[in-house]
């Protein structure tokens, strides 16, 4: 998602500041200064007053070193603490989001309200509808008695002049599977073992209260360190930079990365197993069978539609396959994944062959802190031996499209595509396991358009879509 | 009236920090202003690197430098400039 506002600049100055840092070596020196940096004495203060404001700076640090706010202990301990265990550590550690509970604003629980745009009718819809009883007319207008309410909406459906509306707390009507709701505090909580990684609450909060455990610092460090780091891009990252891919693959080798692989090649050896799987179960009889790649939808099952566990392919996904191979390649490199997805993070904890995965958003703020510019930047002698369908796999449609391209002919596919994972479509996958369907071969993607409208994106999705066109035609 | 020119910086540091999502200006503009304002893509204009990164995304309209560039502080400037201020 593209998301203009101040709180994602914010996390993203915070990302660059302190990439140079760790690239510098510099970072448990200086990092309890940068606080104050980006909030001195005299500036306006975004909240209450610059202290809150720090505050919540030195929280944003906290889970760009990769820490749960959750986790605190002591409050007197500074960051530069923080930063030492974080260059310390080898290990990382679940869950992959936080929240910052100085940064939300406890927002009122999905309340309905009446506005000024009430004409106190004669009628008394709202009124007479109420199953609560909950609304009086005071001074000629509807008031709803907020301890009776138990927020049906019917109010709102009956108004003819739509003078109630509905507040909602944005993450947690963002959230598919009702998996962040409020402590006795008010303040957001995520609920892990319904949590599906899908990142939405994070995107939706405009007090920006929800973050990634980043591993930014992980990577400059062995960067820094001079280590023996591969790249692996996800087919997305190649459309989120204002170039072609062989400029993005020459920046990506300037700021130290060894090597830099397409998970497209590992996407190609998944779509072609893909396709030998779906023929084999169909003819056994499986009623259909989904794609496996997209690590929230997989999440979802597991957690919220157990029946549909069984339909789910076996393959290992593209990042797999490609980790595998860095991994055989040279034993002892680095293995970061760079994509635009939060729950890559909680599958790559899970496997064995990514080390690190960075969001694109961070691999920007990597670029920047290095002053390397996409467009000046030398190509890379090489493309790379993916095919275009696996290339593709970004963008929804892409999986069905590759899978198709491997199929022997024996059985007709029936494709379907569930484009965007939200409560409808949960919905609609549990009832395919019950009920008859039409399609043999589900492919099952949880941001709307695909990996190209993942959460840590940079670009729009359409744009993204075009420069990957241009870059592989 | 005049045109009013719009140059979105799209160079790498701007990119990142967000300018990708003020291109989408056209849009949100009064109409009033839809056939007298230009908008164009640049690269990198030089003032991440003259001032500190932290300031992109940068935009200039008629010339006039935006820091830390979005769709409502763009549209103010138009909106100035507009004004004669
Ligand atoms: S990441 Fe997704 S599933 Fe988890 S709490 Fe946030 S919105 Fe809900
Ligand atoms: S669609 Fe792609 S980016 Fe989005 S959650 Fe699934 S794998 Fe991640
Ligand atoms: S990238 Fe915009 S001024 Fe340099």
């Amino acid at each position: 998602m593209l998301s203009d506002n101040n709180a994602s600049r914010i996390v993203k100055k915070l990302l660059v500041e302190t990439a140079r840092l760790s690239l510098e070596e510099n970072l448990e020196e200086e990092i309890d200064r940068l606080v104050i940096n980006m909030i001195p004495k005299n500036s306006a203060a975004n909240r209450c007053c610059v202290h809150k404001d720090r505050a919540v700076i030195k929280y944003r640090l906290m889970a760009i070193l990769g820490r749960s706010i959750e986790d605190e202990q002591d409050e007197l301990k500074p960051l530069s603490e923080y930063a030492k265990e974080t260059l310390n550590r080898e290990k990382i550690t679940e869950p992959v989001l936080t929240v910052i509970d100085e940064a939300c604003s406890a927002c009122p629980s999905g309340r309905h309200f009446v506005t000024n745009v009430c004409r106190g009718c004669v009628a008394r819809p709202c009124m007479v509808n109420c199953p609560k009883d909950a609304i009086e007319i005071h001074n000629g207008r509807a008031e709803i008695d907020e301890d009776r309410c138990v927020n049906c909406g019917i109010c709102l459906k009956v108004c003819p002049y739509n003078a109630i509306v509905e507040i909602p707390v944005p993450c947690e009507s963002a959230c598919p599977v009702g998996a962040i709701s409020k402590d006795q505090s008010g303040k957001e909580k995520i609920d892990y073992s319904k949590c599906i990684f899908c990142g939405r609450c994070m995107t939706s909060c405009p007090f920006g209260a929800i973050m990634e455990r980043s591993q930014i610092i992980d990577v400059a460090k062995k960067l820094a360190e001079g280590r023996r780091v591969a790249a692996l891009t996800a087919p997305s990252a190649a459309g989120q930079f204002p170039c072609d891919f062989k400029q993005l693959k020459g920046a990506i080798l300037k700021a130290g990365f060894g090597e830099v692989l397409e998970v497209a090649e590992g996407a190609d050896i998944t779509a072609k197993k893909e396709a030998e799987e779906f023929e084999e179960k169909i003819r056994e009889g499986q009623k259909f069978m989904t794609s496996s790649c997209c690590p929230v939808y997989k999440e979802a099952a597991k957690k919220h539609i157990p029946e549909l566990w069984e339909f789910i392919s076996d393959t290992p996904t593209p990042m797999e396959f490609a980790g595998r191979r860095a991994k055989a390649d040279s034993p002892d490199c680095i293995t970061v994944f760079i994509g635009p997805c939060i729950a890559k993070r909680q599958e790559a904890l899970e496997g064995s062959s990514i080390d690190h995965v960075l969001t694109c958003e961070e691999l920007g703020a990597i670029l920047v802190a290095k002053d390397i510019f996409v467009r000046e930047t030398n190509h890379a002698e090489t493309l790379g031996s993916a095919s275009i369908e696996a290339r593709k796999f970004a963008v929804s449609g892409g999986v069905t499209n590759a899978v198709k391209t491997h199929l022997s002919g024996s059985t007709e596919i029936k494709p379907e595509l569930i484009d965007g994972l939200d409560k409808k479509n949960i919905k609609k996958l549990s009832d395919m396991c019950k009920a008859n369907t039409d399609a043999n071969f589900v492919e099952v993607m949880n941001c709307k358009g695909g990996c190209v409208g993942g959460p840590g994106n940079l670009s729009s999705p359409a744009r993204a879509a075009k420069r990957i066109e241009k870059s592989f035609e | 009236m005049k045109k009013i020119l719009v140059e979105i910086c799209t160079g790498t540091t701007c990119h990142v920090m967000g300018s990708e999502a003020i291109m989408e200006i056209r849009d949100m503009l009064a109409s009033r202003f839809k056939d007298i304002v230009e908008i164009k893509a640049t690269s990198c204009i030089g003032l991440c690197r003259e001032r500190n990164a932290e300031q992109a995304p940068f935009v200039k309209v008629n010339g006039r430098v935006v820091p830390e560039a979005n769709l409502l502080r763009v549209t103010q400037m138009i909106n100035e400039i507009e004004r004669g201020d």
